[in-house]
C-alpha cells in the first residue's frame, strides 16, 4: 500500500536521510534561482542586461528576462530593446516576449526604434504591438503600411493587423497593396488582414 | 406596483465567417486549442451566449473585450465553455499509463528501495485524479511496494477539498472503471453512492493550496511528478507563467510534470525539457540522472 | 517563370501525398503555406513555436518541416537542435528553413542548426512548391 507521513515534522530522521538522498541542484538552476532573485533589486537592472548578454543557458535567460520584466519601467525596456540587435536568436525572442509585458513603459524606445536603420530591429518592433490594445497598436500600424521601405517589415504589420485592425487602417492597407503591386504574398496576406477587420469577406 | 422599463428586444447576434476565424486565430494563440469548420455551431454558440452576458454588443466589441488586458475573469468563462470540464476516476488514463510504464522506470532507475516517490496532484478538485493515481499504481505497478509512495492533492476550494477527503462518489465518477476495481475498492454508501476504502483515502493527504500564491507553492518541494491537468487553460499568460515557475521549483531535477491532453507548454513556458513517451507527452525538469 | 508541380487531385478528403508540418508564428505565412501546399496535395499541420512544433512531430510522423527563425519561447535554431537530439524518425525528418534575413551567416547558422535547406522571406509560391517536391524527392512537372 502507499505509506503515508504519519507527520508532517519536516525534521523527522527519515526525512532528512530522504532529502540527502535526492540528486543535487544543478549548476543551472542555482544560476537560475539567483538570476530571478536579482528581480526584486531595481538597482540589479544593468547588471542583468549584462548577465544576459553572456548567459547561453536558456533556463537561466528565461530568469535574467523574469526578473527584468519584475522591475519593469522604461530603464528597462531600453535595455532590452538592445537586445533585439542581438545575434542570438533566442536572445531576440526573448526580448520581445519582455518588452510586450513591459506594456506602456516599452512604448517610448520602440516607437523610436520603427525607424531603426535594421530591418530586422522593425520587424521585431513591430510583432510587440501585437500585445498592444488596438488604440495604441493602430497608429504605428498605419505608420508601417504608409512609410515602410522593406516588405517583410510591411507582411509583420499586416500581420498583427489581422488581429489588431481597425476599420481605419483599410484605406492605408489599400495604399500598400499598390505599394508592393509585385508582392504577391503581401497581397495575400493584405487580403486576409482586411477580410478579419471587416469582420465580413472583401468585395 | 413596479414600472418595469420597456426593454429594447436583444439584437440577435451573428458571427461572420471572418469574425469566426479571427476568433479561432487568437483562441489557437492562447491556448493551442484549433477549431475547425465543423466546429462553428459549437464555437459560435458560446461566443453569443457570452455576448449577451457580457453585453458586448457584437462579436467585434466582445473580442475587443476579450484582448484586453483586464479580460481574465471573461476568458476564464468562456474558455470553461469551450472546454470539457468533467473529472472522473481514470480520466485520461493514457497518462497513468505513461506514469507506471514511461516516468516512474525512469525515475526510480537510480533508486533504493524505500526511496520516497513524490506525487502532487494539483488541482485535485473532488479527489478522482489523485485517487486514480494511487488505485493505479496499486493495480498496474509491480513495484508499488518498493517505495514510500506519498501522493500529495492540493486546491484553491475548500469544499472541493472536503468532499475529496469523504470519499463519496456517484457512478459517473466511477463509469471507467472496471466492475471488479468498484468492488475491490470501494463500498456501497446508501442509493446510487460509493465511498472509497478508508486505507485508499488515507494514502493521499489533502492541503488547501492557491496556485498563483508563490509563497504557499514554495512549501513544496522534492516533488517527483507533478499532475497539473486542466488548470492552466484558464489562467492569464502571466499568471499560468508564474504557477509554472513555481512547479519548475518544487520539482527535483528530473522530475516530470503532466499537464491537460489539450495543453501545452508551447503557451506558457521553455523551462522544461519535451518528452515523448509511447503514452503520451509530459515535460521534465532537466537534470538528476538525465 | 511558373512552375507547377503536377500532384494528385486535391481535395481535402483524399489522401495526401506527403504530410508537412510548418513552424511559424505569423498568421498569414501559416495560412499563405497552407494554402500552396494543399493545393500541391499535401496535408499542412501547423505550430506557433518550437515547442508546439516539437510535440506534434514527435506526434504524428511528418515528411517535413517548414521552420521559421524567430518564434517565442522556442526559436527555429533550438527547435532544430532538440529536434535531430530525438532518438527517432524526426532526427531525420527534411527542414526547409525561412528567414527574413538574407546574409550568408544565416544560411550557414541554418545548415549547421540541422536544416537542409533555407529560403528567404517572402517565400515566393512557385519556390515554395519546387523546394518542397524536390526535398520530398518528387519530380515537377
Amino acid at each position: 500500500m502507499p505509506l503515508i507521513r504519519s507527520s508532517a515534522d519536516a525534521t523527522a530522521p527519515d526525512e532528512l536521510a530522504q532529502r540527502r538522498a535526492q540528486p543535487p541542484e544543478s549548476e543551472i538552476d542555482r544560476r537560475r534561482r539567483a538570476a530571478r532573485a536579482l528581480g526584486h533589486d531595481p538597482a540589479a537592472l544593468a547588471s542583468i542586461g549584462t548577465l544576459l548578454e553572456s548567459e547561453p543557458e536558456p533556463r537561466v535567460r528565461d530568469a535574467l528576462f523574469g526578473s527584468m520584466v519584475d522591475i519593469g519601467g522604461t530603464a528597462a525596456a531600453e535595455l532590452l530593446a538592445r537586445l533585439l540587435r542581438s545575434e542570438d536568436a533566442g536572445l531576440r525572442g526573448g526580448a520581445i516576449e519582455s518588452l510586450k509585458r513591459l506594456g506602456a513603459d516599452a512604448v517610448i524606445v520602440l516607437d523610436g526604434l520603427l525607424s531603426d536603420p535594421d530591418t530586422d530591429v522593425r520587424i521585431l518592433v513591430v510583432e510587440v504591438t501585437r500585445a498592444w490594445p488596438r488604440e495604441r497598436a493602430a497608429p504605428r500600424l498605419r505608420r508601417v503600411f504608409e512609410r515602410e521601405p522593406h516588405v517583410n517589415v510591411c507582411a509583420a504589420a499586416v500581420d498583427v493587423a489581422t488581429e489588431v485592425g481597425t476599420e481605419d487602417l483599410l484605406p492605408a492597407l489599400g495604399a500598400l497593396r499598390a505599394r508592393f503591386a509585385n508582392e504577391p504574398f503581401l497581397g495575400f496576406a493584405i487580403d486576409v488582414a482586411c477580410e478579419r477587420i471587416r469582420g465580413t469577406g472583401c468585395e | 406596483m413596479m414600472a418595469f422599463p420597456v426593454q429594447s428586444p436583444t439584437p440577435s447576434i451573428a458571427i461572420s465567417e471572418q469574425q469566426y476565424q479571427k476568433f479561432c486565430e487568437f483562441f489557437y494563440r492562447r491556448t493551442g486549442i484549433a477549431f475547425g469548420d465543423n466546429k462553428r455551431y459549437f464555437v459560435d454558440k458560446r461566443l453569443i451566449d457570452r455576448i449577451h452576458k457580457t453585453g458586448a454588443s457584437s462579436m467585434e466589441d466582445y473580442f475587443d473585450r476579450l484582448r484586453r488586458r483586464d479580460s481574465t475573469a471573461e476568458i476564464e468563462a468562456l474558455t470553461n465553455l469551450l472546454t470539457i470540464n468533467e473529472t472522473y476516476f481514470y480520466r485520461e488514463d493514457h497518462q497513468l499509463d505513461c506514469l507506471v510504464n514511461g516516468v516512474l522506470p525512469e525515475l526510480t532507475a537510480g533508486r533504493r528501495k524505500g526511496d520516497r516517490i513524490r506525487i502532487w496532484s494539483m488541482p485535485c478538485s473532488t479527489g478522482e485524479e489523485p485517487y486514480s493515481i494511487a488505485l493505479y499504481l496499486l493495480e498496474n505497478w509491480p513495484q508499488v511496494d518498493n517505495f514510500d509512495i506519498e501522493i500529495m492533492a492540493s486546491d484553491i476550494d475548500t469544499n472541493v477539498l472536503r468532499a475529496a477527503e469523504d470519499g463519496y462518489y456517484e457512478p459517473r465518477s466511477l463509469h471507467r472503471l472496471s466492475p471488479e476495481l468498484v468492488r475491490r475498492y470501494f463500498v456501497t454508501a446508501g442509493v446510487g453512492r460509493f465511498r472509497l476504502l478508508d486505507a485508499i483515502r488515507q494514502s493521499v493527504r489533502f492541503t488547501k493550496v492557491n496556485a498563483s500564491d508563490a509563497a504557499q507553492m514554495a512549501g513544496f518541494a522534492y516533488v517527483d511528478v507533478i499532475f497539473c491537468r486542466n488548470m492552466l487553460i484558464y489562467f492569464d499568460d502571466v499568471s499560468r507563467r508564474q504557477v509554472v515557475e513555481s512547479f519548475y521549483e518544487s520539482l527535483s531535477p528530473g522530475g516530470f510534470i503532466c499537464l491537460g491532453h489539450s495543453e501545452s507548454m508551447s503557451r506558457i513556458s521553455s523551462l522544461f525539457a519535451v518528452r515523448k513517451f509511447p503514452q503520451a507527452i509530459v515535460y521534465q525538469k532537466s537534470g538528476g540522472n538525465r | 517563370m511558373n512552375m507547377h508541380v503536377v500532384g494528385p487531385e486535391t481535395t481535402k478528403s483524399g489522401n495526401p501525398v506527403a504530410q508537412i508540418l510548418v513552424v511559424d508564428d505569423a498568421t498569414v505565412v501559416r495560412l499563405y503555406y497552407r494554402q500552396i501546399l494543399e493545393r500541391e496535395g499535401y496535408g499542412v499541420e501547423e505550430a506557433i513555436n518550437g515547442i508546439e512544433g516539437l510535440e506534434k512531430a514527435m506526434q504524428t510522423s511528418f515528411d517535413l518541416c517548414i521552420v521559421d527563425v524567430n518564434m517565442p519561447l522556442m526559436d527555429g535554431y533550438a527547435f532544430l537542435h532538440a529536434l535531430r537530439r530525438q532518438q527517432q524518425a524526426t532526427q531525420a525528418l527534411p527542414a526547409l528553413m525561412t528567414t527574413s534575413e538574407a546574409g550568408p551567416e544565416d544560411h550557414r547558422t541554418a545548415l549547421k542548426a540541422g536544416a537542409n535547406a533555407y529560403l528567404v522571406k517572402p517565400v515566393a509560391q512557385n519556390q515554395l512548391a519546387l523546394y518542397v517536391a524536390a526535398m520530398l524527392g518528387r519530380t515537377p512537372a
